[in-house]
C-alpha cells in the first residue's frame, strides 16, 4: 500500500487525525504507530519520518522559493553541505528552478501548493500526509498536482491523502478509508487501483 | 540543534528587516522623544538630583525605550505565525520547543538590537553628554542585548496563549507604558515617594535603564554588577516560563 485515501465530510475528524500523527494534538486514549514509532512516546522520531502538507500553504510570503526550502532544510537538520544540491534537485524535479528567486507570495496558487509539497520532501521524508491539497485549485493545477503525487509514489514515498472528493481518492489511491464522526467505518480497495501502480 | 535555531533566527531577522514601515516608526519615536520632549523639557527645567543636562540624562532612557517597544512587540510574531499557519510548520518539525524558543528569542532580540543601536548612535551624537569611552559603549550594548532578550521573552510569554494580534497589542500597550514611565527613563528615581520607589524596584526595566545610563554616563543608582544579576535572573526565569507555556500552546 503506497497511496492511502482518507475520505470524510467536513468535521468528520480527518484533520484531527493528521494533527495527532504529528503531535499537534494528543490522543485522549489509544495510540498509533508510524514507521515503527509510537506517536505518544516517540513523537520526535515520528516527525523525522513524516512530512505534512497542510490544507493551506503555510510557507513564507516574504521569502523566495529557494529561501523557503533553505528554511525548511534548517528546521529538519539537513546536513549543510548537501542543502544547496538537494534544493536544486527538488526545484528541478518540481519544475520550479526557474522561479527560485520569486517570492512565495507572488506565485500562483497551483505553484504554491507544488512548492509546499516540495518543502516537505526536503529531508527525504518517507511518509507524506496531505490535508485536502487540491482545495481551491483550478482543474489544470489539480491535474498537475495529481501527476506529481503519482510520480512521487513511484519513488517509494507513502502518501496519506485526506480529501472529501470521492472521485479524487478513486483516481489516486490504492486503498480508501471512510471516516464518520471520528470513526473509520470502512476500509476498501480503490476501483482504479490498477491505474495507480 | 543549531541548524533549526539558526533557521528560525534568520527568518525572524529577515522578516523584521523587511518590515520597513515598522522600523521607520520605531526609529522616528526616539527622535520625537529626544528632539521635542528632551529639548523642550530640558530647556525650561533642571533636576536638582541629576548632574548632567536633561537631554543627556534622557538619552540612555530613550535607548532602553526603543529596546522595550521593539522587543515586546517582537513577541507578537508568535501570534501572526499562529494566525497564518507558520507556527504549525515549525511545530511539526522534529525539533524541540527549546530550539523554537531560542530561535524566536534571538531573532527578536537581534532585530531589537539593530533598532536600539541606531538609537544609541543618535543619542551619542545628539546628547551633549560627556564623551563616552569605548568600554562604556560596549557595556551599554551588552546590557541592551540582555534587556532585549528578557523583553522578547516577556512578549513570547504574553503571546503564547493568545490567538489574535489585536488583543495582544492592547494588553501589551497597557503593560508597556506604565513599565516605561516607572523605569527611570524619563526622570530620576532618587526622590520618589516610597510607594512609587517600591514599584520602580519591582520593574525589571529599571535595572536595564540604570545599567545603560551607568555604562554611558557613569551615573547609576545600583552598581552595574547588581543590575546585571537582576537582569540575568529575570531573563532566565522569563525564558524558562516562555518555554514552559509554549509546550502547551496550540499551533
Amino acid at each position: 500500500m503506497r497511496f492511502f485515501g482518507f475520505l470524510g465530510s467536513n468535521g468528520a475528524g480527518k484533520t484531527t487525525i493528521i494533527r495527532m500523527f504529528v503531535g499537534l494534538t494528543t490522543p485522549i486514549e489509544e495510540t498509533a504507530i508510524i514507521g515503527g514509532f509510537d506517536i505518544r512516546s516517540e513523537i520526535l522520531e515520528v516527525k523525522r519520518r513524516v512530512g505534512v502538507v497542510p490544507e493551506t500553504s503555510n510557507l513564507h510570503d516574504e521569502l523566495s522559493v529557494k529561501d523557503n526550502l533553505l528554511f525548511m532544510a534548517g528546521l529538519y537538520h539537513v546536513p549543510r553541505l548537501k542543502i544547496e544540491e538537494h534544493v536544486r534537485e527538488l526545484l528541478e524535479a518540481f519544475n520550479l528552478w526557474d522561479r527560485r528567486d520569486t517570492k512565495f507570495g507572488k506565485l500562483p496558487k497551483g505553484l504554491k501548493r507544488r512548492l509546499t509539497v516540495a518543502a516537505f520532501l526536503i529531508y527525504h521524508s518517507k511518509i507524506i500526509l496531505l490535508d485536502e491539497p487540491t482545495i481551491g485549485l483550478d482543474v489544470m493545477s489539480t491535474r498537475s498536482l495529481h501527476h506529481l503525487l503519482k510520480e512521487l509514489r513511484k519513488t517509494g514515498v507513502t502518501i496519506f491523502f485526506i480529501t472529501h472528493y470521492i472521485e479524487e481518492t478513486d483516481q489516486l489511491c490504492d486503498r480508501i478509508a471512510i471516516i464518520v464522526k471520528g470513526r473509520i467505518v470502512t476500509v476498501d480497495i480503490s476501483n482504479h487501483r490498477g491505474d495507480c501502480t | 540543534m543549531l541548524s533549526a535555531t539558526y533557521a528560525i533566527w534568520l527568518r525572524e531577522v529577515k522578516r523584521e528587516i523587511r518590515e520597513r514601515g515598522r522600523i521607520l516608526g520605531n526609529l522616528f519615536t526616539p527622535i520625537i522623544w529626544l528632539g521635542i520632549f528632551g529639548v523642550g523639557l530640558g530647556s525650561s527645567m533642571r533636576f536638582s538630583n541629576v548632574r548632567t543636562d536633561y537631554l543627556t540624562f534622557l538619552g540612555p532612557g530613550i535607548v532602553a525605550q526603543t529596546i522595550l517597544f521593539s522587543s515586546i512587540f517582537a513577541g507578537v510574531s508568535v501570534i501572526y505565525d499562529r494566525e497564518y499557519g507558520f507556527l504549525k510548520e515549525i511545530m511539526v518539525a522534529p525539533i524541540s520547543r527549546a530550539e523554537i524558543i531560542l530561535g524566536k528569542v534571538f531573532g527578536g532580540a537581534t532585530a531589537s538590537m539593530i533598532q536600539g543601536t541606531v538609537t544609541l548612535i543618535l543619542v551619542l551624537f545628539i546628547g551633549r553628554g560627556p564623551p563616552t569611552n569605548i568600554l562604556g559603549i560596549i557595556s551599554a550594548l551588552g546590557f541592551m542585548l540582555l534587556l532585549s532578550i528578557a523583553l522578547v521573552g516577556v512578549g513570547l510569554v504574553g503571546a503564547s496563549r493568545m490567538e489574535r494580534a489585536g488583543g495582544f497589542q492592547n494588553i501589551m500597550r497597557m503593560l508597556v507604558m506604565p513599565l516605561f514611565f516607572i523605569s527611570g527613563a524619563l526622570f530620576p528615581l532618587s526622590k520618589l515617594p516610597e510607594w512609587l520607589r517600591i514599584l520602580t524596584l519591582l520593574n525589571p526595566i529599571t535595572y536595564g535603564v540604570d545599567a545603560i545610563r551607568g555604562s554611558l554616563l557613569g551615573v547609576s543608582i545600583h552598581p552595574l554588577w547588581f543590575d546585571f544579576l537582576v537582569l540575568s535572573g529575570f531573563t532566565t526565569s522569563i525564558i524558562l516560563l516562555g518555554a514552559h507555556l509554549f509546550k502547551g500552546s496550540e499551533a
